[in-house]
Formats: structure tokens, sequence, C-alpha cells
């Protein structure tokens, strides 16, 4: 599956963008990975942000 | 083996997960599942040699994501359904010894972006009606592997505890017009005496109503029902406010403190919750250095816990408590 930007936090070299890698374990269990790009890394520059509210949830 | 059973008698669910009796148990050192599986090593939970944050399904869940059919049949009097839902462990870091309080601001905040992101994705599901964000920390508790971690569970129905605060968020809201939750926290700012900790968007103090003697409850200031509402600056807050607690459990005797820490807010079944307000709140065991608080008779029996402190006298010690982390002794 494609990486996929969660959420973009470029404050004062804090949090940066969020990145979020799903796979498969061998077993069929869900695994994640998530990562933070630096908020100055060409990185962070390169991802989009990715609405993530759905209709069950309020915005 | 794994099934909800309905109990007539408290009109609750209970989950039935017979597998667990195999989950690990006190690995011993160098065998940890959590650790990232190093070259030429055991394989471990995350076979990559490094990582920032993990969450994975967890091996011994006690909700299925594709759960089996009951082992006994339903019945009017008893009845029976599949434990649908999903269990997560989630990983703060890599290094085996550290715990959540000893992790830097900015790991605290990017990991409160992992919870409200696990919170947005379980909650979206069809089937899942509450996620549940926990840790427990510490053998005092039970834990059974040393890794710093936490849990989410994904129910398929609200449970008991968070129900009976919908019932009550919806009465006070009926009466008074207002949040339940937005009162009490309106009150203790203007009390002082409880208070632990503030700053600009968060509050923490030991409830008015505290069960466990260092029981520590932090709530938005402002009304935000749940994780999906954060933005950057109630992240960094919270980050802030969690820090502050957390390094201040561990200096009030000088040893990491355990405890449970669950996490309640906005059910996810698509209904309209407007008395919910997200808060976190903190059960350590200990009544003093040397002895644990036991839910024996009253307690478990009858429901009435039994405190045997006072709220305000905890809450000036916990305010006395260094929340620097150069104080924290190991």
């Amino acid at each position: 599956m494609p990486d996929e930007t969660v959420s973009k936090t470029d404050k004062n070299g804090k949090a940066g963008a969020m990145r979020k890698q799903v796979q498969k374990k061998p077993d069929g269990r869900t695994i994640i990975f998530y990562s933070f790009a630096a908020p100055d890394s060409p990185d962070c520059e390169a991802l989009t942000v990715t609405e993530l509210y759905t209709s069950k949830l309020e915005p | 083996m794994s099934e909800m059973r309905w109990n007539p008698v408290l009109r609750e669910w209970l989950v039935t997960a017979t597998h667990r009796q195999d989950r690990t148990f006190l690995p011993p050192a160098g065998f940890c599942p959590l650790c990232p599986t190093q070259a030429g090593g055991f394989p471990t939970e995350v076979e990559q040699e490094s990582f920032e944050f993990v969450v994975f399904e967890n091996k011994f869940p006690s909700l299925a994501r594709e759960p089996i059919a009951p082992s006994v049949e339903s019945s009017d009097l008893y009845p029976v359904v599949q434990s649908q839902g999903v269990c997560e462990v989630v990983l703060y870091t890599q290094e085996h010894t550290l715990t959540l309080a000893e992790l830097p601001e900015e790991k605290l905040e990017q990991l409160i972006q992992v919870w409200k992101d696990r919170y947005i994705d379980l909650g979206s599901k069809s089937e899942i009606e509450y996620v549940f964000i926990f840790e427990n920390k510490g053998e005092a508790i039970g834990v059974t592997i040393h890794h710093p971690h936490g849990q989410i569970y994904a129910f398929p129905f609200v449970p008991p505890k968070v129900q009976r605060e919908i019932d009550s968020e919806e009465e006070h809201f009926a009466r008074t017009g207002h949040c339940l939750h937005c009162d009490i926290v309106n009150h203790e700012l203007s009390q002082k005496d409880r208070l632990v900790a503030e700053n600009d968007q968060f509050v923490a103090f030991v409830p008015f109503y505290a069960r466990y003697p260092y029981e520590v409850n932090i709530y938005a200031r402002g009304h935000v029902p749940s994780m999906a509402q954060f933005d950057e600056a109630l992240q960094r807050s919270l980050a802030l406010i969690l820090k502050t607690v957390l390094v201040k459990y561990d200096n009030l005797w000088g040893f990491s403190l355990p405890y449970m820490m669950v996490m309640h807010q906005a059910p996810t079944n698509g209904k309209h919750y407007p008395g919910s307000h997200f808060h976190i709140e903190f059960y350590p065991p200990y009544r003093t250095r040397e002895k644990i608080k036991y839910l024996a008779g009253c307690e478990s029996g009858a429901g009435t816990f039994v405190n045997d402190t006072l709220p305000e006298e905890k809450a000036a010690e916990l305010r006395l408590s260094s929340p620097n982390t150069e104080h924290l002794k190991q």
C-alpha cells in the first residue's frame, strides 16, 4: 500500500509531517509505521495533506 | 476463543478471550517481542531494524476484526455474539527502557497525532462504536511486556463506564443547559485546591470524586469532544501537560510510577454526543510509596470505592512534586 501523509504540523521546527505506511504481517495482521519528516526537509515539502474526517465523525 | 456474553444482571457485555492465557509474559532481557528485529536476532513483532512509532494488531486480541463463531448458543436469557472489533498495540519508541514520561515533548506531540489518526481511522469503521485508547504501565498493574507501549480497543459497543458518563452528561445538560465537564473544569480552575498543572489549553487536577489517591484527570479547557477536533495548538498543549503530569508522578517518590491511563472522548457510532468532552484519566495503584490500593470487597462487590485520602491533600503533594526531568530519579 502507498504511504499516506495524514497530517502536517509545521510550526517552529516541531512535529513535522506525519507519514503513515500500512503493511500486512505474514499472518495477516495489519502493521502501521508512522514517521515524521522534519518540517524544513524536502520530504516534508513533497508531502500532501490528506483530509481524514469522515461522515461518521464530527469535523 | 473469544466471544461477547451479555450479563443480564449488570446489563453489560463481558468479553471472553481464552487464547490470551498464552500471551507473552515478562520475557527475559534481550527477547522483547516489541523491540525492532536486529540482524541475526530473533524475529520480533517489528521486522525492521528501527522505527519511530508502530501500531499493529494485537497477536492475542480480545476483539477480532474477523471473529469466529461463539462457543455456546445464544439465548433470550444469555445473549452471545461474536466479539467483533480491533485491538491494537501502539509502540511509543524503539528504545526498550524508556517510559512515556521520558519521551521528549516533541515525541509526545507526535504520539498524540498517531493517537488522533487511530481514533479517526478506527472510528470511521461501520462496526466500531467506541475507540478506547489506554496504557497499562508497571507490573503492579499487570503489565506483561515492559517495552513502552499503549493499547487501543475499538469496541462494537459503547463501554458501560463511558455510557454512564454520557447519561450523566445528558442529565446535567437537561437540568442546567451546560456541559457537565465544562462545569467541572471551570469549578476546578476557580477552586484551585485540587489543581495539579495547567496551561493555555488543558488543565490537570485530582478529581473531587477521586477513586484512587493519586488519580489525575487531564481535561481540555474548551469544549473539545474528541481528538478528531485537535489542532496543532491542542496537540502541543496536551503534550506539554502530559509530560508535566507524568514527570510529577515519577518525581513523587523517586521511581517510575505505575498507572492506568485511559482516554474518554466521543463515541464513533455516528450519533450526536454534545456532552462528550475529551479527557484523560490516570489511575496509579499506589496509596503510599510502599502500599498498593487494592480493589477489594467494597470496590469489587458493591461498586463503591473507598479512598483512604483526601483529594485536596494529594493534589497539594502533586503540585509540590517537581515537573522537571533533571529531578527524575531512576
